[in-house]
């Protein structure tokens, strides 16, 4: 079994009104090194390899599910293989 | 798994105080009703079913005392909510629950578990659930962390009811630095039901299924119950354990398939209960006790989201979104077909049986076999030592505080951006209150009202706290809780008809504490008997406290009316320049718990004048019939911030200001006597309603202008109707933004 | 002409379009569940506000793979009309029946108010009972309703007149260009946050949204 962790973020250009608010919550806490703070999600998925390669499962869940790309992009890493 | 400890090695290292339940209440249990050593699982069970928040075992003397009986009563205190007659074959159905204690911990899940529990209370006797309400009280705005706590609050409240679809419509927010450690949570979910569909949670018929259904069960919650029997300490965090999450996407599924079951097939159904507070133990031996039954479990058949749970476990669990259901034998998989459309779990997991035991199997072996009213009956009720409070002695021996109000225009703008007078519209408009569109009149007026589809008439709604006057005089304080929600529930053109509690007390075993909660129960009692609004549902929560220093004594009241024909609803604010103002009720020197002495002194004390509840309730009446005469219109009751508030208020709505000319002093202007509507009546239905009204309705204006002039006995002003809204709109949000 | 109102699990307005069709305005309409598969019959078909599967992962993203949704696409395809508002909406963007997505409110708040609206197109089979740059109010209730679309489409939208009411007074989500409802390329597909299924009764205080459904059922009779 493989499990890939799949993040799912807003594109570059689309607002995030959460990464701005907890932005200026950092900020008001002191921290003024942090320059911006980006909000996404991730998914964990465990795939069965035998039954289809891993990277075109992600490519399609992604697809089919998990992204919205009229606003969203992903990528994704392979946590462990066993 | 841990090795559970042997009957033996309970009675010798006393587990069971760790779980709230005595020395002397194991030892009956051992001695008079098991006569043997009751096993873990056994002990667990005890000692969540003898749990103040299951038995009412120290307040159950007290709740004896509240009237339950009225001719529109279908259903009093007993059952998932109270049933009252609304004519026609219908029937309104309602209840409210705290959820204090979670929501201090997790103020988000605690405040969205509290309206999914209270939700399921509701479709359990076959309503459906048509508006929520809630009752907050929290510390001052000044406290980031309260601020968080409010915010996480109100998501949480809305988080829940938005996605079941089911309007918030009124309530009430008011701060104080008493609730800081502490926050009141209460919601109170109203429901319709045509009477014949009405259920109740029993299980009898020997043979009939014992059905779970809804959400898998996880060691979420577990004793939740003896939680919330206990107070809080500043080192709570580590019990962060048992704060369950909820999920609003199954409860809604859940809520439909209940009533798809109770409304089209109730001839498959014996009874159906919540598994609320201790999980599957309370619903199944309280629908075994119902039905003077016995029952039988196996415990693995219950769904299960996480593997290895023990019986115990499995019992007490506090798993949202799960009901408990008694199914005729042979209609099982009838059943079971509603449910998977939903594609929700119901499963057997058990049969009524012969005799009165309640027998529990896991993993082969029989984990517990007591008799079912062991657990609910033979609880012991705990007596309970009370003394009057010192500060009411003292307060009897001294003056009672008088105002001074040197300059009245200031005091009146003041008094709009108080927190607890101000506009609360930032969070209300976070709650969909028009889904359903029935919705009436929303948040932010004196009560809620739905129209009731298919008919011509209403139901109005309200909540009603005020700690600082029960602080100051239980029984009166408590008589001025429900004649302030009738009045707000006459404000609207309603009759009311019953009322439902959350007793909100500190620690009970204080002697002060358990004399608050008998004498404000007392004044409740009494202003219900007299106000005709008898008790129908409600629930207690005690052990409100941090640090040993308890909060006010602070009883809710949920009220509901019935508006006789839904075009008849009266608002809160001047419809037309031009009527003449009067105002109901007399004014006295009631400055003892106002907002007043709070924003002057920044402190409340003094004594608390009795009421004449009789004459309140006849010129309510009174005022109500021409109400529903169609001759008044606009209505507001006066509460905190008295008559300046009012008026204020009822100006903001439609930018109609008024010329009032009162012999009432500017000390008066903002008194809080109990009992007292400003309403607003045409020209034309003047006459009619003064002679109605008599001498309980004196004239002091004529609405109009963009202004409140306001010509008082010893001094005058005139502030534009603009900046009062301003203030009073603004208030809250600039001290939520406060960045200290 | 007969109505469909989709009833997903987690629809929760599903009554109010019902209700306004059926009671208000005396049409046929009738639910269907969303784990039916034919529409035959259905003239037109209406997806309600709520928030189906709980809104998980995303407003509308996991509704847009149930068993009707085939059909509505295809009775997009023949040209019917196909309304969705706040939930609807959403589900209309995921299943790409019309362009763009819903995302979170710049607030970061659910909000329950009535807006100013500007009918910005009165030339579609849902707006022919307003005047054209008219001001309406109407209810919004939604915490993900910030409209966002990448330029080109914000240009296509514009360019083909497919915006249809645009918020007036104040923007109260961050939606790019003020929009509040749009239409696909053909106009048949309408997508809007706003609730016109909550304003259709005056003791409910608001009609402003009645003649969107007098339009669809004026559009019917021109045709039969």
């Amino acid at each position: 079994m493989t499990t890939v962790r799949i993040y799912v973020t807003y594109k570059q250009s689309v607002f995030d009104p959460q990464g701005e608010a907890i932005t200026n919550s950092i900020h008001s806490l002191g921290h003024d090194e942090v320059q911006s703070v980006k909000v996404g999600k991730f998914f964990d998925v465990v795939i069965d390899p035998s039954k289809k390669a891993v990277e075109e499962s992600v490519k399609e869940i992604s697809e089919e599910l998990l992204v919205n790309f009229n606003m969203e992009t992903y990528t994704y890493k392979v946590l462990e293989e066993k | 798994m841990a090795q559970e400890m042997t009957p033996e090695e309970i009675k010798e290292k006393k587990p069971y105080l760790d779980w709230s339940l005595s020395e002397e209440e194991y030892n009956y249990i051992s001695e008079k009703l098991l006569h043997r050593l009751p096993n873990y699982t056994e002990t667990g069970l005890f000692s969540a079913m003898w749990s103040e928040h299951c038995s009412y075992k120290k307040s159950k003397p007290v709740l004896r005392l509240f009237p339950t009986k009225g001719k529109r009563i279908l259903q009093g205190p007993g059952e998932g909510a109270g049933v009252v007659d609304i004519g026609d074959g219908q029937a309104v159905v309602f209840k409210a629950e705290s959820h204090n204690h979670p929501t201090a911990v997790e103020p988000y899940e605690g405040a969205a578990t509290g309206v999914g529990g209270i939700l399921r209370d509701v479709f359990s006797m076959g309503a459906r659930p048509v508006a929520t309400l809630d009752s907050l009280h929290f510390g001052e705005l000044n406290d980031a962390h309260t601020r968080w706590l409010l915010n996480e609050t109100v998501a949480g409240i809305g988080g829940y009811g938005n996605c079941m679809g089911i309007p918030t419509v009124g309530g009430e927010l008011t701060f104080d630095d008493i609730y800081k450690g502490n926050p009141v949570m209460n919601a109170m979910s109203v429901g319709l039901l045509d009477v014949k569909d009405m259920q109740k949670g029993i299980a009898a018929g020997l043979g009939n299924a014992v059905m779970y259904v809804g959400a898998k069960t996880g060691r979420d919650g577990i004793h939740g119950a003896t939680f919330a029997s206990h107070s809080f300490d500043s080192e709570h965090e580590s019990q962060r354990s048992a704060v369950q999450v909820g999920d609003p996407f199954m409860e809604k599924l859940l809520l439909e398939a209940c009533l798809e079951l109770t409304q089209k097939h109730a001839d498959w159904l014996v009874g159906i209960q919540d598994m609320g507070a201790a999980g599957i133990v309370s619903s199944s031996a309280e629908m075994a006790n119902e039905g003077q039954s016995g029952m039988e479990l196996n415990l693995d058949l219950v769904p299960q989201r996480e593997p290895g749970m023990s019986a115990y476990e499995i019992m007490l669990s506090e798993s949202q979104e799960r009901m408990l259901l008694c199914v005729k034998k042979g209609h099982e998989e009838d059943v079971k077909k509603i449910f998977d459309f939903y594609d929700l779990d119901a499963v057997v997991i058990g049969r009524v049986t012969e005799g009165h035991n309640y027998v529990l199997r896991h993993h082969g072996e029989v984990v517990c076999d007591i008799p079912v009213s062991s657990l609910t009956e033979d609880v012991l009720e705990e007596p309970s030592e009370e003394s009057k409070p010192a500060h009411m002695i003292e307060a009897e021996n001294a003056e009672n505080w008088q105002p001074e109000i040197k300059d009245l225009a200031a005091a009146y703008k003041q008094m709009m951006g108080q927190s607890t007078v101000a506009s609360k519209q930032m969070f209300t408009q976070t709650y969909d209150s028009m889904v359903r569109t029935c919705t009436v009149v929303g948040p932010g007026e004196d009560s809620g009202v739905l129209r009731v589809r298919g008919t011509h008439k209403g139901i109005a709604m309200t909540t009603d706290g005020n700690g600082r006057f029960i602080y100051l005089d239980p029984e009166i304080g408590g008589k001025r809780a429900v004649v302030e929600a009738a009045d707000n529930i006459i404000a609207s053109g309603a009759e009311p008809l019953a009322i439902t509690d959350c007793l909100n007390y500190g620690n009970p075993n204080e002697p002060e504490v358990f004399w608050e909660l008998h004498h404000s129960v007392m004044g409740i009692a009494k202003a219900c008997e007299v106000l005709e609004t008898p008790v129908v549902s409600g629930n207690v929560s005690l052990y409100n406290e941090t640090d040993q220093k308890s909060i006010y004594p602070t009883p809710m009241i949920g009220m509901v009316g019935l508006v006789k024909s839904i075009d008849r609803v009266v608002r809160d604010s001047f419809q037309e320049a031009g009527d003449s103002i009067y105002l109901v009720g007399q004014t006295g020197d009631d400055y003892a718990g106002s907002e007043l002495q709070k924003m002057l002194t920044g402190e409340i004390s003094g004594t608390l004048n009795d009421l004449d509840l009789d004459h309140i309730h006849a010129y309510q009446q009174k005022l109500l019939a021409e109400m529903e005469a169609g001759r008044v219109a606009s209505a507001h009751d006066l509460s905190e911030g008295g008559l300046a508030a009012t008026l204020a208020e009822s100006s903001f709505g439609h930018d109609i200001g008024a010329e009032i000319k009162s012999d009432l002093t500017s000390a008066e202007f903002f008194s809080e006597t109990p009992g007292r509507l400003l309403v607003s009546v045409r020209p034309a239905d003047e006459a009619e309603f003064a002679k109605a009204l008599g001498e309980d309705a004196v004239k002091i204006g004529t609405t109009g202008g963009s202004t409140l002039k306001v010509q008082l006995a010893d001094q005058t002003a005139e502030l534009a109707v603009a900046e009062l809204k301003d203030i009073w709109g603004g208030a809250v949000p600039c001290l939520m933004k406060s960045k200290d | 002409m007969k109505f469909a109102v989709i009833q997903f699990p987690g629809s929760n307005c599903d009554i109010d379009l019902y209700e306004a069709l059926h009671t208000v305005c005396g049409a046929d309409v009738e639910y269907v569940p969303s784990k039916e598969s034919s529409l035959d019959g259905f003239d037109a078909v209406m997806l309600p506000g709520g928030f189906s599967y709980g809104d998980y992962l995303r407003a509308g993203a996991i509704a847009r793979f149930t068993n009707i949704m085939p059909a509505i696409v295809k009775m997009a395809n023949e040209g019917k009309p196909v309304f969705g508002t706040c939930n609807g909406f959403q589900i209309l963007t995921e299943a790409g029946l019309l362009p763009g997505a819903l995302k979170r409110n710049d607030s970061l708040k659910f909000v329950c108010k009535t807006v100013e609206l500007e009918v910005v197109n009165n030339d579609t089979i849902f707006t022919s009972e307003y005047q054209r740059g008219e001001k309406i109010n109407l209810p919004i209730a939604h915490a993900d309703g910030s409209f966002y679309a990448d330029e080109a489409t914000l240009k296509e939208l514009e360019d083909n007149h497919q915006v249809v009411f645009r918020y007036s007074k104040e923007n109260p989500n961050g939606s790019l260009h003020d929009i509040a409802g749009i239409t696909n390329k053909r106009g048949n597909v309408l997508g809007m946050m706003p609730h016109p299924e909550r304003a259709v009764e005056a003791l409910l205080g608001n009609t402003d949204g009645l003649r969107l459904f007098k339009s669809i059922l004026d559009h019917a009779e021109v045709k039969a």
